[in-house]
């Protein structure tokens, strides 16, 4: 009897070992937050990218320009650094930042360079194979009227044991034509963290 | 009578066991070695065969790492830097088991973390990595790592090595190349005030390029008193703005010479006839490394313009006054050790009066456990050295001579067709090991 009892303690207790080896996956909404570390991750860049595009759609620079030339301005995003503490994956920021642009329909928009090249080549390419009726004829690229630009900064404060971790990311979008600051965005997120002061 | 046969025999397998469990420098001497003969490429084999212990799971991702960088793969080696720095963080909790363990077994039981140096000097390599492969904002990004961590150390650490006077003035470089004065001034100025804090400790002084920042900057910043006084207390007459700096493009040339020292084991064994225990005390201790492995400095020469490399950070003294200031921790545990072990030992004896051999074996297996923490960060150099060169914009072929511990030219290298761009700073690390270790173009 006694003997029984032991053995199914230890199968069970076998059993809680080898389920606590394997990798525990579980699926989870992308636009569920989840904090691990800290540290700027997919819910910061995903919120930080829609306020900040929200906002910059509801001032008046757009009606302004639509007014004046009859047409939605045409946007490219520029270089957005990164100047915080953080190896931060900025692509997928402006990623995220062009596709709430696009999608609000408000705005045209224009591939960056990197991606203006490839097209370039392409039609290059065209010129020479292509049919004469399918070709896509070079110089007719539409030019952006507002470039964006912007920063990504963090303060840093810490014991060793607590962390304060502040961001602040600046968004600007200039007119290609004159210079001019039309939108100034900024968001900033603030989080405090504490570390674990013993582990096991 | 038969026991007292047996007794040799037993200590004999004693000796033979400790042998077995070998301290972590005994281990990576193979390392070591292919690294001194110039094959990185081996030693890297070697140790990804035998990445040890998951308690020195940092070690290996930190060595790992500088061997990497000397195989030219930057990348892979920042990626091992950046897991070692996650572990390190969160092993920044004070274990309970490990301490228990170190307090009963040995030191080496505990996860290693690093030292304080070792921690800053994984932003430091990762820097120069990212540096190297033309990624500015992201070695920017370390060095603001760096500051954070410096902060950190400043708050909690008592000891000679609370800042980074290199790592400072790297930043400065940094943020200057940028453009963002305000900042290089900033870590210039710290650079220079740890360069004299540290002193009399490292002996290492500020160099000379550190120097001319510091004119340079404050000039640019209007902090005219600062202007003077630096220019008075280095006595340089001549210099060039920040403005006239800008049209050059720099060649920045960064030497890791030879390899950090390595602890090995002192050990103290007693025998007591009293009581008939043998007792031992195994504590670290740095060994000297060659000092003909090494080099005195290194000569840049391109177009006619020649620049001497300063020293500008000594490890090897870092390292060495970190191991005495834990010295008194070392031994506290060791005895609290030796003590734990004894009694171990005694209440063993005494609960198996029928069979004396368990008491020996556990006299055996105190005596074997105890060993010293040899744990270090090995590949780093022993030294860091830096140069600059200024140059018009243009390609040039720079000669690079390595100069020996007792002056004079030991060897040379030809870095072929570097492009200087004006306001640019084109950086180059070399970790020179062994004079079998260059590689030859």
């Amino acid at each position: 009897m006694n003997k029984g009892l032991t053995l199914t303690t230890a199968i069970v207790a076998l059993a809680t070992l080898l389920s606590a080896c394997g990798p525990n996956v579980e699926r989870i909404r992308p636009d569920e937050t989840r904090d691990l570390s800290g540290m700027w991750n997919d819910t910061d860049s995903r919120l930080v990218s829609e306020e900040m595009i929200n906002d910059a759609l509801s001032r008046p620079w757009l009606s302004r320009f639509e007014s004046r030339n009859g047409k939605p301005p045409a946007v490219i995003v520029g270089t957005v650094r990164n100047l915080s503490h953080e190896h931060i994956n900025v692509q997928t920021f402006t990623n995220d930042m062009e596709r709430a642009l696009i999608n609000s329909g408000r705005v045209e928009f224009v591939a960056s360079k990197a991606e203006r090249s490839e097209i370039r080549e392409e039609r290059a390419d065209q010129d020479v194979h292509a049919s004469a009726e399918s070709r896509k004829a070079m110089g007719q690229e539409l030019g952006a009227d507002f470039m964006l630009q912007g920063t990504i900064n963090t303060i840093i404060d810490t014991d060793g044991k607590s962390q304060v971790r502040y961001y602040q990311v600046d968004l600007t979008l200039i007119s290609l034509a004159d210079n001019r600051k039309v939108w100034v965005g900024q968001k900033k997120i603030k989080k405090f963290i504490e570390n674990a002061r013993v582990r096991y | 009578m038969q026991a007292n046969v047996m007794r040799p025999v037993v200590w004999i397998l004693a000796l033979s066991l400790l042998s077995g469990c070998a301290t972590f420098s005994e281990q990576f001497s193979a390392v070591e070695r292919q690294l001194l003969q110039g094959k990185p490429e081996q030693a890297l084999s070697t140790l990804e065969k035998a990445p040890g212990a998951d308690r020195d799971r940092v070690l290996y991702l930190l060595n790992r790492s500088m061997l990497l960088r000397m195989t030219d793969q930057f990348e892979a080696s920042n990626e091992s830097l950046e897991q070692a720095k996650e572990i390190m963080k969160k092993l920044a909790a004070t274990s309970v088991s490990e301490t228990t363990g170190s307090l009963t077994i040995n030191d080496a039981t505990r996860s290693y973390v690093g030292e304080p140096f070792e921690q800053v000097m994984v932003h430091l390599i990762k820097a120069l990595n990212y540096l190297e492969m033309g990624q500015r904002d992201s070695a920017r990004v370390e060095v603001l790592q760096m500051d954070v961590r410096l902060r950190e150390l400043y708050q909690k650490e008592r000891s000679a090595y609370m800042e980074d006077p290199f790592g400072r003035y790297l930043a400065g470089m940094i943020y200057e190349e940028l453009g963002e004065y305000s900042d290089a001034m900033v870590s210039y100025r710290k650079s220079f005030e740890a360069y004299e804090r540290q002193l009399k400790d490292f002996g290492v002084a500020a160099p000379q390029g550190l120097k001319l920042a510091l004119v340079r900057m404050s000039q640019r910043m209007g902090l005219n008193n600062e202007h003077k006084d630096y220019k008075q207390g280095f006595n340089i007459q001549q210099f060039q703005s920040v403005a006239q700096r800008r049209r050059e493009g720099r060649l920045v040339f960064i030497l890791g010479n030879g390899l950090a020292p390595k602890k090995l084991e002192r050990t103290l064994s007693l025998r007591d006839y009293r009581y008939n225990q043998l007792h031992r005390v195994a504590l670290p201790y740095y060994s000297k490394r060659s000092q003909r492995q090494l080099l005195g400095g290194l000569r840049l020469e391109a177009a006619g313009e020649a620049v001497e490399a300063d020293l500008a950070e000594d490890i090897n003294a870092i390292a060495r006054q970190t191991l005495e200031e834990q010295m008194p921790g070392i031994k506290t545990r060791a005895l609290a050790r030796a003590v734990a072990k004894s009694a171990m030992v005694s209440s063993s004896r005494r609960n198996n009066d029928d069979n004396p051999w368990v008491g020996l074996i556990v006299n055996i297996a105190t005596v074997a456990t105890e060993r010293a923490d040899t744990r270090s960060w090995v590949t780093l150099p022993s030294e860091f050295y830096i140069a600059d060169l200024g140059l018009d914009p243009g390609r040039y072929d720079i000669n690079v001579q390595f100069i020996g511990r007792h002056g004079g030219a030991v060897d040379a290298m030809v870095l072929k067709d570097v492009e200087i761009t004006a306001g640019r700073n084109n950086y180059h690390f070399y970790h020179w090991v062994s004079p079998a270790s260059r590689k030859r173009n």
